[in-house]
């Protein structure tokens, strides 16, 4: 069975912000919700990195731990979903997400957020694939089409890896071999378990 | 060989073995003195080539790993320039557990409420209730005035709001979703949620009016802990002295409505409101305090709701009319109803009860009612 | 017949939850659209299904050529 990955290889990431821009527009993410991040680290200095950072899927998800609701739910494959019909905006997700994955919408006095948003994988949500319920709450389902998330498979630099974990794993690996240097599986270790 | 020979021959010997000291000392001289130079120039130098401990790259995976902020362009109304935000891991434990890591908070905060319901119980079946010895005088003083009532009462029923939708949200996952259904648990949720983030800042209000208004007499003096030696007699063992407040109710108040109360009331507001801009790990601790001190509290709360009602008879009414029977006030505070009566406060008849008859003063005789 | 006070609080707080559901936010349903439970058998085929399209993708994608 695939279990879907992001990989953000640091070394090939110049900071464009396609990702970001593409994932925006392919699902009409509300404005003031960014599912997608490019953070730059050390910017300015020598030896600056920009990585671009999601949802990552996590296999013991925090928040699905700590939902009062419990609204997430895992693909058979992996990917993390949760149903906004269920979700009261209550903020535990948020506190609880290493990655700053799942975001608001609003964060206003008296504690109305509104309805959590966060990364997909580009598979829609719990409503039935390519309704316009899906499109309009979670945004295009393109796993279901058989694609991958639109922000790796446009990737300019090929920069962002999305799919199996096995697969891009394999492909990141023959990078490193060729290219030399230390593999940098970023975030992997906190979203996938210790032994990854 | 000559004598001058010989000196000859030894002086180029000691020559060429100075010579050979000097070109070996000097070869470890000189290269020193670049090490002096830049010694000079950058501080003492670690020996080897690059100083291990600033590696630059392994650094900054280390800070991105630590919850060190790097630099976005998108905003929100939230962080978005942390990588890996470690707090919410420890926070998620503590709420949540693990997969065999039963949740504390959830786990200490459950079993704190059940063994406060289950004290009191036993209390009630060893003790029964505190009764007004000798029965009503039938006579009545003053004892909380409206505003103090209304006060009181604001307070009781939002906090009983609050505590059951507050607790809605912690236990509701694994108590209420089986009974109710997602879908259900989620619309009763979302009530939940929304009445306690609109309440709870109106009960924080009428909190710190509670406290200011009853300050002073809840001053702590040495009778109280006389009260509290002998637990009030309530265990037996004749009564001691009280003023308006006994050692009991002092403790709660300042425990309870203080303590507990405001701890309770800030880290609310930290959650209530965050439009402030504070951060998620504030967010986190200030959730882990606001559950915990409210569960302690409504543990000390089910005490207090006992000892009024169920638990001594003739103590709700100075609650609810704001007068109480002259029997009880001497029994339950003899210091205060002394002081009443030396500032010229007349016990009047009680009230007749709706439909009945009006009793007369000490008419109304040992059967309590 | 006379009509408690208790009562009447009652008839206006049903009238209130009743009124509640003119809310924008309540959610109707489509009727014959799934929103059960998410199910694990139905999850694992469409995973199994899709994982050798996206395993190929994937390699067309990323693959340096």
């Amino acid at each position: 069975m695939a279990r879907m990955k992001f990989l953000c290889d640091v070394e090939r990431c110049i900071e464009c912000h396609a990702c970001v821009t593409a994932c925006k527009n392919e699902h009409e993410v509300p404005w003031g919700v960014n599912r997608r991040r490019v953070i730059v680290m050390d910017d300015g200095q020598p030896g600056e990195k920009a990585i671009s950072v999601a949802c990552m899927h996590c296999s013991d998800a925090p928040c699905a731990a700590v939902c009062p609701v419990d609204c997430f739910y895992q693909t058979a494959d992996g990917i993390v979903l949760h149903d906004k019909d269920l979700c009261i905006g209550c903020g535990y997700c948020f506190y609880a997400c290493p990655f700053g994955a799942p975001q608001y919408p609003q964060q206003t006095a008296f504690g109305v957020r509104g309805k959590m948003d966060k990364c997909t994988f580009c598979a829609g949500g719990p409503e039935e694939p390519h309704s316009e319920a899906e499109l309009t709450k979670y945004g295009t389902n393109r796993i279901a089409e058989g694609k991958l998330p639109l922000c790796a498979e446009m990737c300019a630099t090929k920069a962002l890896l999305a799919g199996d974990g096995d697969v891009i794993a394999n492909i990141y690996r023959k990078r490193v071999m060729r290219r030399g240097g230390r593999p940098q599986s970023w975030g992997w270790q906190a979203a996938y378990g210790q032994n990854v | 060989m000559t004598f001058s020979d010989k000196t000859v021959a030894k002086r180029r010997w000691r020559a060429m073995l100075y010579s050979l000291l000097a070109i070996i000392a000097l070869a470890m001289i000189l290269p020193s003195l670049g090490y002096v130079a830049a010694w000079a120039q950058s501080g003492p130098m670690v020996i080897g080539y690059e100083s291990r401990d600033s590696n630059p790259r392994a650094d900054m995976w280390r800070d991105a790993r630590q919850s060190v902020a790097g630099t976005t362009d998108q905003s929100g109304p939230y962080t978005t320039n942390v990588l890996i935000n470690n707090s919410g891991e420890i926070w998620r434990e503590i709420r949540s557990g693990r997969e065999g890591v039963p949740s504390p908070l959830k786990r200490f905060g459950g079993w704190i409420m059940l063994l406060s319901l289950a004290a009191i119980a036993v209390f009630f079946a060893v003790f029964g209730r505190n009764k007004i010895e000798g029965g009503r005088e039938g006579l009545t003083v003053p004892r909380w005035t409206m505003y103090e009532r209304v006060l009181h009462w604001f307070v009781a029923i939002t906090f009983i709001v609050l505590g059951i939708t507050g607790l809605s949200l912690l236990f509701g996952r694994t108590v209420l979703i089986p009974v109710l259904g997602a879908r259900g648990f989620a619309a009763y949720a979302q009530v939940a949620m929304t009445v306690h983030n609109f309440v709870g800042p109106a009960f924080g209000v009428a909190l710190v009016l509670m406290i200011i208004s009853w300050l002073g007499v809840n001053i702590p003096k040495r009778v109280d802990l006389e009260w509290l030696k002998t637990f009030g007699g309530y265990f037996g063992g004749g009564h001691a002295p009280s003023e308006k407040l006994n050692g009991g109710e002092k403790l709660w108040y300042w425990i309870g409505v203080v303590g507990l109360g405001l701890a309770v009331v800030i880290t609310g507001f930290i959650l209530d409101f965050p439009n402030f801009g504070q951060d998620r790990a504030t967010m986190a601790l200030a959730h882990v305090i606001h559950a915990g001190a409210a569960m302690f509290w409504i543990a000390l709360f089910f005490g207090h709701a006992y000892m009024g009602t169920l638990g001594t008879e003739g103590a709700l009414e100075g609650m609810t009319t704001g007068r109480v029977d002259t029997a009880w006030a001497k029994q339950h505070h003899n210091l205060w109803y002394a002081q009443l009566l030396e500032q010229g406060v007349k016990p009047m008849p009680a009230e007749p009860p709706r439909g009945g008859p009006p009793p007369s003063a000490k008419s109304v005789t040992g059967s309590s009612t | 017949m006379t009509v408690k006070p208790i009562s009447r609080l009652g008839a206006a707080f049903a009238f209130a939850v009743l009124l509640s559901a003119c809310d924008m936010g309540v959610v109707v349903y489509e009727p014959g659209v799934y929103k059960g439970d998410p199910d694990p058998i139905a999850s694992q085929q469409a995973a199994a299904e899709r994982s050798d399209a996206l395993a190929d993708r994937a390699g067309s994608a990323f693959a340096d050529r």
